[in-house]
């Protein structure tokens, strides 16, 4: 009943009405493309991390010394892990597999020719199980695990953009795509760095064919199959015992990796969890979302001050119809439900509105900003996630910000003289 | 036993540091069913009188009773219940939505009595029936802009008539007319009393609506000064 009232009376100032509206919409858009623009970032961020399949994975490496620099690199030696505590995580409780990576002792650099023109460069080269990469690579078991040169090579798909979009445009390098960089051939000179002084034997040039691009790969070097890097490691000191620069962990399910984490913490190691990752990126995000949400409410606030005004205005216009609809037997709480319920039509308007001109303008945006982003590894799908329980949420703030800013106005209403608000201009 | 009994009752406005007193010592008893008229010059007091009988106004002295109730006894609840089932009030301006057809005008005071549990079609039906009756069958989807002044007190008067009320107060209903279009109104209304049988108590100078009253009530400064028969009234 005050609904049909109320939409009449709306209708009946339909300029007034329209503008309110306005005002709830544009502060409800900009909540709404604030956001969806959050959880797409978050999305993004969480994406780049490694997706779902990454939740019940823990990667474990030695706990840093205190105060090291040295702590940065990844160099094997003494702060490496041994296949008997190696050994010791696999027989944890919750560990489905263990996936063991192992390096080159030394730094090395390796040679290769592209596009006409040969460079060489300081790297590292790791060696980790087919089982590892299996899901992210296009290669046989047999071709991975293969014991004669070339051996098959993986590249890290982020070095590829970094190269592509700093160090090539910066150079006058050529960008390469990764369908370039495909079955090309390279020499890796195992601890022949270009930049650090020789340390220790070196071992003769191994070829490596680089047969694709992984999210799992280390950041700053080749992988190749474990065994090629022991026999590098054997070939450079026969007394060679194996360890491990770190340890890839397959827990059985998200919900146990924090218990699998500390058996691992137990150990004297380190455990590091995608899951950890996406609670930080989470808790910074937070920050991002309270910002913008904060720019978006003072927006509404705005909008609601102007709800205030308006209604305020509308009571002393319609002081008239007041004094009628009370001398008609209206209590002063269908006055103030009359009045509330024209506040909450414009939110429920302000709020479809706001949502519908955030979704579109959101969609342009993503368009465009999609359109000028580079092709790389780590461009997202979307910039703007749109989430159902966000949208329903933005509605019903809408609605309950239009109408806490009429109680004011309706509760003057429901306060007037009804013969004064009937019978004096 | 009267329907409406007003005893010693007085009323005193304050405009800024002045003080009016509008009515005093007023005592009058109407009985159900009564068609009263209530005649005095401007500012003589009868409408304030008509708004204390409505419950719109509050005297500032004795009491009111309508079937046996104290009117300043009621709370706001009470009192808006009051005016919305027993009392149909009609305006010498109409006071119809001009933005509400004239259906919808005439659904207003059903809207205020809980149509939580009456259903929206039946408002419409019983307002429509009502409109008709009194010869607006073809107007009923029209605005209160596009009806005649006579069409607009006819809506007026069937909005204080949907809720069925037991009394029925109109100040200066044929004010705003031209006279044969008022004596059409008042026609009307003492057609609709006697169908009805609702207590009518109209305000007004103008003394030819008399000749239609059971009662006459003559108000001069606030005070009661004749109440008769019309024929002892005009002689």
């Amino acid at each position: 009943m005050y609904y049909t009232l109320a939409i009449k009376n709306l209708k009946s100032r339909k300029a007034r009405s329209a503008l309110t509206v306005a005002g709830i919409a544009i502060g409800i858009a900009s909540l709404t493309l604030m956001l969806a623009l959050s959880e797409g970032l978050k999305q993004a961020a969480f994406n780049n991390i490694g997706g779902n399949g990454a939740l019940t994975q823990l990667t474990v490496q030695p706990k840093p010394e205190k105060g090291s620099l040295l702590k940065l690199l990844p160099v094997g030696g003494k702060q490496s892990i041994s296949p008997q505590i190696a050994g010791q995580i696999g027989n944890l409780p919750h560990v489905a597999k263990i996936y063991p990576e192992m390096i080159f002792a030394n730094i090395s650099s390796l040679q290769v020719s592209i596009a006409s023109s040969g460079m060489q460069t300081d790297t590292m080269i790791f060696g980790v199980p087919y089982e590892y990469i299996s899901g992210d690579a296009n290669v046989s078991k047999s071709d991975w695990e293969k014991a004669t040169p070339p051996y098959p090579a993986l590249v890290s798909k982020k070095i590829l953009d970094i190269y592509n979009f700093t160090i090539a445009p910066t150079s006058g390098l050529p960008t390469v795509s990764e369908k370039d960089l495909s079955g090309v051939d390279v020499t890796l000179l195992p601890g022949e760095s270009t930049f650090f002084p020789q340390t220790g034997k070196t071992t003769n040039p191994v070829t490596a064919r680089i047969i694709g691009f992984s999210d799992k790969t280390s950041l700053v070097g080749v992988t190749i199959p474990l065994e090629a890097v022991r026999q590098m490691n054997v070939q450079r000191d026969p007394a060679y015992t194996d360890n491990y620069l770190r340890l890839h962990v397959q827990v059985d399910r998200a919900e146990n990796v924090a218990t699998v984490r500390d058996g691992i913490n137990r150990l004297g190691l380190d455990a590091v969890s995608p899951l950890e990752e996406i609670k930080t990126i989470s808790d910074n995000f937070l920050v991002v979302e309270i910002g913008l949400g904060l720019i978006s409410l003072i927006i509404l606030f705005v909008a609601g001050l102007m709800i205030a005004n308006t209604f305020l205005s509308a009571v002393s216009e319609r002081k008239h119809d007041i004094g009628l609809f009370r001398a008609l037997g209206a209590t002063r709480s269908d006055i103030r439900k009359l009045f509330l319920a024209e506040a909450s039509v414009i939110g429920l308007i302000g709020g479809m509105t706001g949502i519908f001109i955030g979704a579109v303008g959101g969609l342009i945006i993503n368009n465009l900003l999609l359109k000028a982003l580079p092709e790389m590894s780590f461009k997202p799908d979307t910039l703007f996630i749109f989430n159902p329980l966000s949208l329903l949420f933005t509605l019903t703030l809408a609605i309950m910000l239009s109408t806490f800013f009429a109680l004011i106005p309706a509760v003057t209403a429901s306060r007037l003289n009804p013969l004064e608000a009937l019978t004096k201009e | 036993m009267s329907l409406i009994s007003l005893k010693n009752v007085g009323k005193i406005y304050t405009a800024g540091n002045e003080q009016v007193e509008a009515l005093k010592d007023i005592t009058l008893e109407i009985a159900e069913g009564e068609f009263v008229v209530i005649v005095g010059p401007s500012g003589s007091g009868k409408s304030t009188l008509l708004h204390l009988i409505g419950g719109l106004d509050t005297p500032t002295s004795g009491e009111i009773k309508v079937g046996g109730r104290i009117l300043g006894d009621m709370k706001d609840r009470q009192i808006s219940r009051y005016r919305n089932r027993e009392i149909g009030f009609i305006f010498q301006d109409f006071h119809l939505q001009p933005h509400l057809n004239i259906v919808e005008n005439v659904e207003i005071p059903l809207m205020f009595s809980g149509t939580r549990k009456r259903k929206e079609a039946t408002i419409a039906k019983k307002a429509k029936e009502l409109l008709m009756s009194i010869g607006l069958k073809d107007r009923l989807k029209h605005r209160p802009s596009e009806i005649s002044g006579g069409q607009k007190q006819r809506v007026a008067i069937a909005r204080a008539l949907i809720n069925k009320p037991k009394i029925i107060l109109a100040d200066e209903p044929t004010g705003n007319l031209d006279s044969v279009t008022g004596k059409k109104t008042i026609t009307l209304l003492k057609r609709l009393h006697k169908e009805n049988a609702v207590t009518m108590i109209i305000v007004t100078h103008d003394r030819e609506i008399t000749r239609y009253a059971e009662r006459i009530v003559e108000i001069k400064d606030g005070r009661l000064i004749e109440q008769n028969k019309f024929e002892k009234f005009t002689n």
